[in-house]
């Protein structure tokens, strides 16, 4: 993988960002505070993102974001550097999701999770200067909004999404097309609301 | 509004919106946050577990710290032994079996390592303290009783006489705790190919030589489906699937405790298609791994409908359901309500599944035999679709076709990967700028008409590959060719609105 990231460099800018990252968890482990903080800084808003599209929770999303982050903390000195941190970390964001999900589905004994109890469109209407926020959280499903943001907030690539989500290939692949699909059209209605769109205007030539 | 865009907008739009919590987590620095809960552990034998584990545990720390400081003494790697449960640890060890190196190959390990030094202790007493460990944090129970051993050693007899050790030392350990362990045990070689397997999923090498039996003998099943289970779930899997593992010796069965059982799993799926077994021909069940779930497969007719059902192992969910009468079947993808039950029957004009197929095989420009892989109609979103996915001559193809119009809303073709004829180490024979210019050719664009393109180097199963992704005319076109010979793996093209 080295001489990949070697041969790559000049188009992939983000790789070397990402070993830097890998740097600043190895300097956690050994206890500079800087590091701890720039790695926050740098990584918080994919964490918070990835949580959310799975919690669907602001308070929720909170939470597992300190979480990760303590637990980063914890662990860093054990972390092994394989190239890219972004793994490991939505790693321990989804386990702590996962394991808010079934905390929650305990303690209300409700069949479905607290996801749906609280109306989307009421918790993210606030976000009027953030329609693209608002149409993932209210328009895909669960799954669709984790590719999505993996690999716009996150910049995983979608083979590291499927393994992280534990997902074929291809798999992943489609619900990153249709996410978007879905996206493109919502805002387009948003933008003009009268201009009369075909609902299935997405025809393939190949 | 283009893909890239609305990526960039949302990423911006999460940024704006993450709240700043770091002064808190300044402040809880050094709690510990539990991660992985071991899943179905049943309590009361827990407790005993516990208890005992903990015993074995106070051992080897005592030990440990005798051994400690003798590490002077330590030579060289000579055997590697990994042991997966689910929790995947590797023991590198010197020739007089004192331990070299530890090392956590996933999230769950470094749960069971946590701070233990096992860093010059004889093999034995590390794995004691290891599986003791697993024991004690519910990795190993009655009802998930497999673990397996892999010993790495350039001497195969030497290799062999270890796996027979570890394997006795094993059964040893878990019979004093009351488990009827299922050991399995291998001894492995050198072999590019494995390591590749193993470094591609991230797991150990002793786990990927196990998978890729499981998958030799039976091709529906993918490395993807298999990488995520754990060992006794590959056990159950083998033995539902009838499956001989040539290279792994086993001793005992993989307990199914913590799953519903047979029964169970075709009285959930008859009472949900409301017929009785009496009524229904051809039930069949089958274990079976489906995106990384363990779930059983319950099949049966009635009169001329088949039934298929995915039903959760562990909790007894229908995961999917279809149903299939002769043209007219529906699937469900089951999102946890039962209103999804949809008649495919005469619904606002749909073509049908047979013209949908006619339509894909013909956009394919195949025509003959194909293996149908998936046949369904998506109602869930508009617009309805028909997903159809065949396999023809070592090609996969995928298709969308509008239920109504009868459109061909989505192509994708994946050719079959055949077993890596290019090692990953040996980097892309081919360079990205002839990459460039066989997609550009497949596609029938000029370089100059396209906008925003965007090549990486990656690694899909084992083989280099490049992911190359442009715009051109208002369309989106994304392109996998192989880093070896140059051939076109994936392709799609999509309207860019």
């Amino acid at each position: 993988m080295i001489s990949i990231c070697l041969m790559l460099a000049a188009e992939q800018p983000d790789r070397s960002e990402l070993s830097l990252l890998e740097d600043h968890i190895e300097a956690t482990g050994a206890g500079d505070p800087e590091a701890f903080a720039t790695l926050y800084e740098k990584t918080k808003a994919a964490v918070y993102g990835f949580s959310l599209s799975i919690l669907k929770h602001a308070q929720d999303a909170e939470d597992v974001l300190q979480d990760t982050f303590l637990h980063i903390y914890s662990a860093a000195g054990k972390y092994e550097k394989k190239g890219s941190p972004m793994p490991w970390i939505f790693t321990i964001a989804r386990n702590l999701c996962l394991m808010r999900l079934r905390a929650n589905h305990r303690t209300e004994e409700l069949p479905e999770d607290r996801g749906e109890a609280v109306d989307p469109e009421d918790t993210f209407s606030s976000l009027e200067d953030r329609q693209v926020l608002k149409a993932a959280m209210t328009l895909l499903s669960s799954e669709e909004r984790q590719v999505i943001m993996l690999h716009a907030v996150g910049g995983l690539k979608h083979r590291e999404i499927a393994e992280l989500l534990q997902i074929p290939l291809s798999t992943a692949l489609s619900r990153y097309h249709r996410s978007l699909q879905k996206m493109r059209q919502a805002l387009k209605e948003r933008a003009a609301p009268h201009g009369g769109n075909r609902p299935c205007a997405k025809e393939e030539l190949l | 509004m283009k893909n890239s865009e609305i990526e960039r907008r949302l990423k911006e739009d999460v940024e704006k919106s993450v709240p700043d919590v770091f002064d808190s987590i300044e402040a809880r620095k050094g709690t510990v946050i539990p991660m992985t809960q071991p899943k179905n552990k049943k309590k009361r034998r827990t407790a005993v577990f516990a208890s005992m584990a903990a015993a074995l545990l106070l051992v080897a720390g005592g030990l440990g710290i005798a051994f400690g400081s003798q590490r002077t003494s330590l030579g060289a790697v000579d055997s590697i032994v990994s042991l997966d449960v689910n929790p995947s640890i590797e023991l590198k060890i010197d020739s007089n079996e004192k331990v070299v190196e530890t090392s956590a190959r996933n999230e769950d390990a470094r749960i069971i390592l946590d701070d233990m030094d096992l860093k010059g202790t004889d093999l034995n007493v590390a794995v004691n303290a290891v599986v003791g460990s697993m024991l004690k944090h519910g990795y190993i129970t009655q009802d998930a009783n497999s673990i397996l051993v892999s010993v790495e050693n350039a001497d195969s007899q030497k290799g062999a006489a270890l796996q027979k050790e570890l394997t006795d030392e094993i059964s040893g350990i878990l019979k004093a705790s009351s488990v009827e362990a299922s050991v399995l045990s291998q001894t492995l070689e050198e072999d590019t190919e494995l390591k590749s397997l193993a470094e591609t999923y991230g797991i150990s090498m002793g786990k990927a030589s196990m998978i890729r039996q499981i998958m030799e003998k039976d091709s529906r099943l993918t490395a993807a489906d298999l990488a995520g289970l754990t060992i006794n779930e590959l056990n159950l899997l083998s033995s539902s699937h009838q499956i001989q593992l040539d290279s792994i010796s086993s001793t005992g069965s993989a307990s199914s405790g913590s799953y519903i059982g047979v029964e169970k799993a075709q009285s959930i799926a008859l009472e949900h298609a409301k017929l009785s077994a009496a009524d229904v021909s051809k039930l069949k069940t089958e274990l079976d791994a489906e995106d990384g779930i363990m779930v059983y497969e319950v099949e049966f007719t009635y009169k001329n409908t088949e039934y298929e059902y995915d039903i959760n192992a562990k909790s007894g969910a229908i995961e999917k359901n279809k149903k299939e009468t002769d043209d007219d079947w529906q699937e469900n993808q089951n999102s946890g309500g039962s209103s999804s039950s949809q008649s495919s029957q005469g619904a606002s004009g749909y073509i049908g599944l047979a013209k949908a197929k006619e339509i894909a095989l013909k956009h394919a420009g195949i025509s003959g035999n194909v293996t149908i892989l998936k046949e369904t109609l998506d109602g869930d979103d508009y617009p309805p679709v028909y997903e159809i996915e065949f396999y023809k001559d070592g090609t996969e193809y995928e298709y969308e076709i509008h239920a109504q119009t009868g459109a061909v809303l989505k192509s994708d073709r994946e050719r079959e990967q055949v077993s890596s004829s290019a090692s990953s180490s040996s980097g892309p024979s081919i360079q990205a700028s002839k990459a460039k210019e066989i997609a550009l050719k497949h596609a029938g664009v000029s370089a100059s008409s396209i906008k925003e393109y965007k090549c990486e180097l990656d690694e899909e199963n084992d083989r280099l590959v490049y992911e190359i992704e442009f715009y051109s005319n208002g369309m989106e076109y994304d392109y996998v060719i192989s880093a070896s010979d140059g051939s076109i793996l994936e392709h799609s093209r999509e309207q860019d609105d």
